[in-house]
């Protein structure tokens, strides 16, 4: 046998610093591809004097209306641990402070939007949902206060947790966190975030129902917003169940527990299964189905003709919409969900109560967007822009117009082109509820991670009453959490 | 040369009368080739050459190839050996290679203005698909997002055929062997571009092993599609 040469003592000595140096240099790259788990927003606003805030905006709690600056909104940031717990609590005092403010300057015509990220990102000032969630607030209160941005009402609540924890640099180690940051996401997910977005909602509504509020939860945060609501909307569905008991004849009704609740929860390619839709599906089908809600005409005089613009449309309470091309939760879910469900995670509901066709496995390891037995909708593409045909399939249909950058891969013709699609209520559906569910083209959200663009505010703002109806100058816009009788098509 | 200043300016303000919209100053969306509908700024192409020439995927696939040498491709075997040595030196070439090949392509990408990412064709049928596929394996988009050759990636291969040539032992270390490693990266090159067109499909057909309904499982509704 071939003996190894024995080392020098000498040569010990002279390579252990050179080992330890080697292993300091390793630990030190692979430090330097963590995300610090930190609050990125230190400095209070409100709470101090105007002449001691901090003087970099980066750094406040809330980033104040600048028209100077060409910033239209104000935006506040609410920051959570890994264990749920909130960094600073004074963060969302000032958060609901910066939401009275705008229902003050705005006479009552606040919108509020509220986002809570998904995995790969926090509240870090270069972070991408931030810097991209801050134009579309910009470009939603250019034309919610044109002519008067001094009095405009566009507030952002950017509810953040710590949804990144490897740098971008070192992609594959990156995407090995996806079990632990789901995981952690849904520990966030219970209290306090639950109790902080529903105070934000309730704080909109307090100072004037004429506020408009939604809520958009992305990825691994829209698993987090759907825990977050999932206990008032049990709420709601046992004082629905409750009302409709009463009278069956009323034309409108309003529920105490939906007052204080968002006009719009979005759940836009949401990394959860399905399960917890379904679960409140079953539970409370019955009695949604049985009302609408609706969206205001957005022309008020109508002279010939009832186009879709004269008519008052329904409108989702839920919209849970993921992209036909986002691979993340189409095809990596299924499959993740699958090898490791979360320790903590719902349980399906019995075959029998599901839908033809839905299985619990399947229930428990798809997203309930791209589960075809769970759709209310279709998103259907208008040719040469004509979106008449749509009328066939729901007299009501929502009409959305977008326009594609020229960059981007599904345009074809070299420059921006616009898009007409209908939303269409599928009559057949299982799900004939508020909770709308469906696919969205590629057009509209080309992937996972692209989602605060131009075309899907557009998008989502056709689902709102038109946005010119929040400048202070119009009257106030009509309230919108009225339930109405369910109508035929 | 004065009245292009003039129109010049002249364009600029008008340009800044239509937009109603004022927009904040934020820093530009650093997105290192995530976003699909945004040219890529230098940082983001840096960072791109970065993960694409560094990451792990590249570390395993390169020690799998190493492994299988002796077996595919036992040139090197009478010079370097097995064992230890042999592997650290086959690894090392390729490992090498890989960041040559990167390198090169992202050094000429950047010359002539490429956008090093595949894109979709976003076609429905298969062939044309195919055709896409394979076409744009040498068809970039420009930073206007407009098509052309691109010489980043024919570089790229040439780097990475020809970079082995200072260290593979005499014997074998020709021209024309050099050329079929420029050959075998243009493959990988061909690969990438079917897996960007493809990759909806096969993750699709993957995932749908976990979840397939049950057979008696009656149609799913209508899906999107076009009104006529």
């Amino acid at each position: 046998m071939k003996r190894l040469p024995v080392r020098s003592r000498d040569q010990q000595e002279r390579s252990a610093p050179r080992f330890s140096r080697r292993l300091v240099l390793l630990a030190f790259l692979a430090l330097a591809g963590c995300v610090p788990q930190k609050q990125w927003r230190q400095q209070p606003f409100y709470a101090v004097p105007p002449a001691e805030r901090a003087k970099d905006v980066e750094q406040r709690y809330v980033i104040p209306l600048d028209v100077s600056g060409k910033r239209l909104y104000s935006l506040a940031f609410v920051e959570f641990k890994n264990n749920g717990d909130y960094w600073d609590k004074r963060q969302l005092d000032e958060a609901l402070h910066a939401i009275d403010e705008a229902d003050r300057r705005s006479n009552h015509r606040a919108v509020v939007v509220t986002f809570i990220h998904g995995w790969k990102n926090n509240a870090k000032q270069d972070n991408n949902n931030v810097l991209d969630f801050r134009r579309q607030l910009n470009r939603v209160a250019a034309d919610a206060c044109k002519d008067d941005f001094e009095h405009c009402g566009v507030v952002g609540v950017y509810m953040a947790w710590s949804g990144d924890i490897v740098s971008r640099y070192a992609d594959t180690t990156r995407t090995l966190t996806y079990f632990d940051r789901r995981d952690t996401a849904i520990r966030v997910a219970v209290d306090p975030i639950a109790d902080a977005v529903l105070k934000v909602m309730k704080q909109v509504k307090s100072g004037a129902e004429t506020n408009l509020s939604v809520v958009v939860g992305h990825s691994f945060g829209g698993l987090v917003l759907e825990y977050a609501i999932s206990r008032q909307l049990r709420i709601i569905g046992d004082e629905l169940h409750s009302e409709l008991g009463k009278s069956a004849t009323r034309d409108a009704m309003q529920l105490k527990s939906l007052g204080d609740f968002a006009d719009l929860v979005v759940l836009i390619n949401q990394a959860a299964p399905a399960a917890n839709a379904v679960t409140t599906l079953i539970q409370y089908r019955g009695d949604l189905e049985r009302v609408n809600l609706l969206r205001p005409p957005r022309q008020t005089s109508c002279d010939a003709g009832e186009t879709q613009d004269c008519k008052q449309l329904t409108r989702p309470l839920i919209l849970s919409v993921s992209s036909e091309t986002d691979l993340a939760t189409k095809a990596v879910l299924p499959v993740a969900e699958t090898i490791a469900r979360p320790p903590n995670g719902p349980p399906s509901p019995p075959q029998d109560q599901l839908p033809e066709g839905l299985t619990p496995k399947k229930v428990l390891t798809t997203a309930a967007a791209h589960t075809p037995q769970l759709y209310s909708h279709q998103i259907v593409q208008c040719a040469n822009g004509d979106c008449s045909p749509c009328a066939k399939l729901d007299k009501y249909y929502i009409p959305i117009s977008i326009t594609l950058p020229a960059y981007a891969p599904s345009n074809s013709t070299g420059s921006d082109e616009k898009r007409k699609y209908c939303v269409a209520r599928d009559r057949k559906a299982w799900n004939q509820t508020p909770y709308w569910i469906f696919e969205i083209p590629t057009a509209i959200v080309p992937d996972h991670g692209t989602i605060f663009t131009d075309r899907f505010t557009d998008f989502l703002t056709s689902f709102l009453p038109p946005l010119e109806s929040y400048r202070s100058s119009r009257p106030a816009p009509a309230p919108l959490q009225r339930m109405t009788p369910s109508r035929p098509n | 040369m004065i009245r292009m200043v003039v129109l010049g300016a002249l364009a600029m303000v008008l340009r800044g009368q239509s937009n109603d919209a004022p927009a904040e100053p934020l820093p530009p969306t650093f997105h290192c080739g995530d976003r699909d509908d945004l040219p890529m700024s230098g940082k983001d192409k840096t960072c791109y050459w970065w993960t694409q020439s560094f990451n792990a995927g590249m570390l395993f696939g390169a020690a799998f190839n190493t492994a299988l040498d002796p077996v595919l491709n036992g040139s090197t075997l009478k010079y370097w050996g097995q064992g230890v040595e042999g592997f650290s030196k086959r690894f090392g070439t390729r490992v090498t290679q890989s960041m040559a090949k990167g390198t090169g392509q992202a050094i000429v990408g950047a010359m002539y203005h490429e956008d090093p990412r595949f894109y979709p064709s976003r076609k429905e049928k298969f062939w044309p698909r195919v055709g896409f596929a394979l076409t744009h394996t040498l068809i970039v988009r420009n930073d206007n997002g407009h098509p052309q050759f691109s010489a980043g990636r024919v570089a790229g291969a040439f780097s990475s055929g020809f970079s082995g040539m200072a260290w593979t032992p005499d014997p074998i270390n020709t021209t024309s062997a050099a050329m079929v490693r420029v050959g075998t990266s243009m493959g990988g090159v061909v690969a990438g571009s079917f897996w960007k067109e493809f990759e909806p499909d096969i993750m699709n057909l993957a995932s749908s092993i976990f979840r397939k309904p049950p057979k008696a499982a009656t149609k799913a509704p209508k899906k999107t599609g076009d009104i006529q």
